[in-house]
């Protein structure tokens, strides 16, 4: 019989109980990527009205109700998490069913993805990638626990991929193909970390493949998804089309050179040429703007963001903790990866926020509840090294 | 339990995964970026200005070409050029088009099509439209919210006040915007100047972004030319030349006037000629400088030369005695005088204002092949006068060592030598001008943009005959003019003229052999005759009509080189022309 070692509760002062690293990470990534979204614009009439830091005062209000809504999950009782988590999920299912409602919903750039709310654009999106990965942690560790077991049966991957089905679904009708390829690596990692066996996950992956495929083949995919793939292959097919970005992106971020040209100096940036630059595309704006050293910088906080996510993962004490903890891993990785790659051309074009960095309300909001949840986790699990509590688990000794 | 315990260390095992994948990604992302920021970087910075950028280039204003007394021959006026981006405007090509046909003389279906080409970044829809006009379509772009994609740039307009007035002397520029033809040509690298440039910095739209960053080379504006061509005289010559070409059924006439101390060409005219102004006009034949490009046999004025170069020699004067005989025939041509005649008895003098063949090949046969050539040659035959004209001809004289008895006897006459108008009129001036040849000169100065003058290089002069051969030739011409001469049209009252009338076999161009019942007539004279100041010099060619030199060139000289005394004021010397003997 397993033996479940009951965690020895240690008193810390309170403030030791938050992840530093994890916290000055983001912090200077919301930062940095405040600046670059000011730099962005400021010259940018068409956008800002002719108050060069229209968008500078807008993320600021962002960031400031991002990190209430993240310091509030941090300081909720451990307990109560569990009952916030269906709620955030159905709340995010709802969202995503609202974008469809005439009135409500706004079509933005061809995709129906926005709620607009007394004049607030929301994508629901954001917060149904919160919603998956609270709502699978939350399902797998009740089931397993309800059998007094640190990880899942087979019998638990329906259940979990149901949760993740509602959305996945209802994202993929906006259609979102870039948030659906999100949701696809967060199922993934939450589901392999659960214990899923491998042979399930490999299912998994050539279902995933297969649904792809089918996708291009059938036309699910709409003709601008198509050719942005073919664009990725070979941007100069069509330049003033389709490979526009992806060669406008790889000019801004070579003309930075290593040191950069400085802000507000990037005359790519300056003149834009890069579309959706403060948004999808805020990496081009570090690499033209801060150059080789300034891009690497954002990569290496992103590394440091990850880095405290597996960690915390690993020293969660409890199932739900490190299933969230990899599912928020997964999600900023993988948007990450997506996110960079594309700037870099080695990804396809597809819409998704730089966590952290990018310009946006409701990706700001969703990752600061994140990085609170994280906090949470983290709380309960322990401090730094020498305060932690204690998990005897197989996991917990692991060294990474 | 095992199966727990499996699981949970295959957990374990998936984050390391996970640790390992983000190593991996962001190892990609650190090489991707040094490549592209490290590496690459020059080429990217070079794209990125390349399209962030245009380069506008600011024409520097031509230099002017002006008369002696600085009346504008050729300037240039401002005008624009109507370009487009074709990328901007391909979505409204048609409204555009509209637009602009509506405002400038263009062609709707060219112009749809200049601005669909949505692959191009720039193309031109109109050349040279004045500014006044271009503000006009400016207006109506934006009026419209069509200036999207629609710029001009200074393309300034060459203009040729007097139109076709010494056209062939000017020249033209050609639609580059360099000279293509005369002095236009030949001073092009002095009148453009040199093009500036700015660079703007450009927003995605096309649009100049304001305040950017622009690096602006001023351009340095091209300097004028004073030439030595008086415009109302050459106005003057064009009209009374194109008038006798007409009356006489001429293929071409030359006239030009020199002043015969300094060289300089007052006049330099031609028919047919063009007007730079009118492209229509303007054909292979119309362009040319004729009168220093073309060569023809000159004839009998060619006497002059070879009088002078015996007398030089102390072996004639103007009362030197000839027997001449009906005919002569030598290496087996026989050659006779233009009207048939008995054995006559001549003076030089009578050689000379009868223009006999016979009596001019008699005196001639004093001097060797090569005396006669070297004399020649300093008269500036068979080689180019360098009066700045492109293309110039230096003519055919050729080498005393291939000529026989008969190329001697006709080149002394004048055949079987062939000259440009211009060697020859400065030839004629250098008798006038006491034996002393000077370089034919078309411009006198430059003038730079902010008004600094620099004089153009002194005139070449040489000494070819003494200045007493000179005066016993002047006044052997005199007889010419006189009522028992070949040219009493050329006499002006109260003053004393000399010259010298010829009429010579012209050579066909294709064959190179000489076509019976066709000439060259011509006549050149200079006035007074006893204090010389211009030259002029007439020539006809290919007359239809039975003309000679004294019955249609001369008259033409007669009136413009009325004209040039009478504009510059020279007056009579109210001395009586000498009544030299011409027959004893």
């Amino acid at each position: 019989m397993t033996v479940l070692h009951a965690p020895r509760v240690v008193r810390r002062h309170r403030w030791a109980d938050l992840d530093w690293w994890l916290v000055i990470a983001v912090a200077l990534l919301v930062l940095i990527g405040t600046v670059l979204i000011w730099s962005a614009t400021s010259h940018r009439d068409d956008l800002t009205g002719g108050r060069p830091t229209a968008y500078l005062s807008k993320q600021g209000v962002n960031v400031v109700i991002a990190v209430t809504l993240g310091g509030l999950i941090a300081a909720t009782d451990r307990r109560s998490i569990r009952v916030w988590a269906p709620l955030i999920y159905i709340g995010s299912v709802v969202g995503l069913l609202l974008v469809f409602v005439p009135g409500v919903g706004a079509t933005i750039n061809g995709s129906h993805s926005w709620l607009d709310v007394g004049g607030l654009s929301i994508q629901p999106v954001e917060f149904a990638k919160v919603g998956v990965i609270v709502g699978m942690a939350l399902v797998l560790a009740e089931r397993a626990e309800a059998g007094l077991r640190s990880v899942m049966r087979d019998s638990d991957l329906l259940p979990a991929l149901a949760i993740a089905a509602v959305p996945a679904v209802l994202i993929l009708a906006q259609p979102d193909l870039g948030s659906l390829m999100v949701l696809a690596a967060i199922v993934f990692g939450v589901l392999a970390m659960a214990g899923t066996a491998k042979r399930w996950l490999g299912a998994l992956l050539a279902v995933g493949v297969t649904a792809l495929v089918l996708a291009v083949a059938v036309g699910v995919l709409q003709e601008y998804q198509l050719s942005r793939f073919e664009a990725f292959a070979d941007p100069s097919l069509d330049p003033r089309g389709a490979g526009y970005n992806t060669i406008q992106a790889r000019i801004a971020i070579g003309n930075g050179g290593v040191l950069g040209q400085g802000l507000f100096q990037g005359s790519q940036t300056q003149s834009g040429f890069v579309p959706e630059q403060h948004t999808d595309f805020i990496f081009t704006v570090a690499g033209e703007e801060l150059g080789l050293v300034g891009s690497a910088a954002v990569i290496m906080l992103l590394g440091v963001v990850l880095w405290r996510c597996l960690r915390i993962a690993r020293q969660a004490d409890d199932l739900f903790g490190r299933l969230a903890a990899v599912g928020i891993a997964c999600w900023f990785g993988f948007q990450s990866f997506q996110n960079i790659g594309m700037c870099l051309g080695i990804m396809p074009v597809t819409g998704v926020p730089l966590p952290f960095v990018s310009y946006g309300g409701t990706s700001m909001f969703a990752s600061m509840m994140a990085v609170g949840l994280l906090l949470n986790i983290r709380r309960r699990a322990g401090g730094p090294t020498g305060h932690g509590v204690v998990v005897r688990s197989r996991l917990q000794r692991s060294r990474f | 339990m095992t199966r727990q315990r499996s699981r949970s260390a295959a957990a374990a095992t998936r984050l390391r995964v996970c640790f390992l994948a983000v190593a991996i990604i962001l190892s990609l992302f650190a090489g991707r970026l040094f490549q592209l920021q490290g590496i690459d970087s020059g080429a990217y910075a070079a794209m990125a200005v390349e399209q962030g950028s245009k380069k506008v280039p600011l024409p520097a204003a031509r230099g002017e070409i002006l008369d002696r007394n600085g009346i504008a021959l050729a300037k240039s006026v401002e005008a624009v050029a109507v370009t487009a981006d074709p990328s901007i405007t391909a979505r409204h090509a048609t409204k555009i088009a509209e637009v602009l046909v509506g405002k400038l003389d263009l062609d709707y279906f060219d112009t749809l099509q200049r601005l669909s080409q949505a692959d191009l970044r720039f193309v031109y829809l109109a050349h040279k439209v004045p500014t006044w006009k271009a503000t006009k379509v400016v207006n109506a772009l934006q009026a419209a919210g069509l200036s999207a994609g629609v710029y001009t740039e200074r393309d300034p307009l060459r203009t040729y006040p007097g139109d076709a007035l010494a056209a062939n002397v000017l020249g033209l520029v050609g639609s580059n915007g360099d000279g293509a033809a005369g002095l236009e040509q030949t001073y092009q690298s002095t009148l453009a100047g040199t093009d500036g440039s700015a660079t703007y910095e450009l927003s995605p739209d096309g649009e100049r972004i304001p305040l950017a960053d622009s690096t602006v080379t001023e351009p340095v504006d091209g300097t004028s030319l004073r030439t030595t061509l008086d415009r109302d005289l050459q106005w003057y010559a064009d009209r009374r030349l194109s008038q006798a070409v007409t009356e006489t059924g001429s293929g071409w006439g030359v006239a030009v006037t020199m002043d015969v101390q300094t060289g300089q060409v007052l006049q330099l005219s031609q028919v047919p000629t063009f007007d730079a102004n009118d492209p229509a006009s303007i054909s292979p034949s119309s362009i040319n400088a004729r009168g220093v490009q073309i060569v023809y046999e000159p004839g009998s004025v060619q006497k002059v030369m070879t009088m002078a170069a015996i007398a030089d020699q102390g072996l004639v004067n103007p009362t030197t005695k000839v027997v001449v005989p009906p005919s002569l025939t030598i290496d087996d041509f026989e050659i006779s005088d233009s009207s048939d005649h008995g054995t006559i008895h001549l003076t030089a003098t009578g050689v000379i204002s009868k223009s006999s063949n016979l009596g001019t090949i008699l005196l001639a046969k004093q001097l060797s092949d090569s005396k006669l050539h070297s004399y020649l040659r300093s008269f500036g035959f068979g080689t180019e006068t360098e009066i700045g004209l492109p293309g110039e001809s230096g003519g055919i004289l050729n080498p005393p060592t291939t000529w026989s008895d008969a190329n001697h006897a006709t080149i002394a006459f004048g055949q079987g030598i062939s000259v440009t108008a211009v060697q020859m009129a400065a030839a004629v001036g250098t008798i006038a001008n006491g034996g002393t040849y000077v370089q034919p000169t078309l411009v006198q100065e430059f003038i730079a943009p902010g008004g600094q003058v620099e004089a153009a290089p002194a005139a070449r002069t040489h000494r070819v005959v003494s200045e007493g051969a000179a005066a016993e030739v002047t006044e052997m011409m005199e007889a010419v003019t006189r009522d028992d001469g070949t040219a009493p049209l050329a006499q002006i009252p109260g003053y004393r003229v000399a010259g010298k009338t010829g009429t010579a076999w012209r050579v066909d161009p294709e064959t190179g052999r000489y076509v019976r019942g066709e000439n060259t007539v011509s006549f050149v004279g200079f006035a007074p005759a006893d204090e010389p100041r211009f030259v002029t010099y007439v020539v006809l060619d290919n007359p239809t009509t039975d003309a000679s030199g004294g019955s249609s060139a001369a008259p033409v000289f007669q009136d413009v080189i009325s004209m040039a005394l009478e504009r510059y004021g020279v007056p009579p010397t109210g001395a009586k022309a000498p009544n030299t003997k011409t027959e004893w």
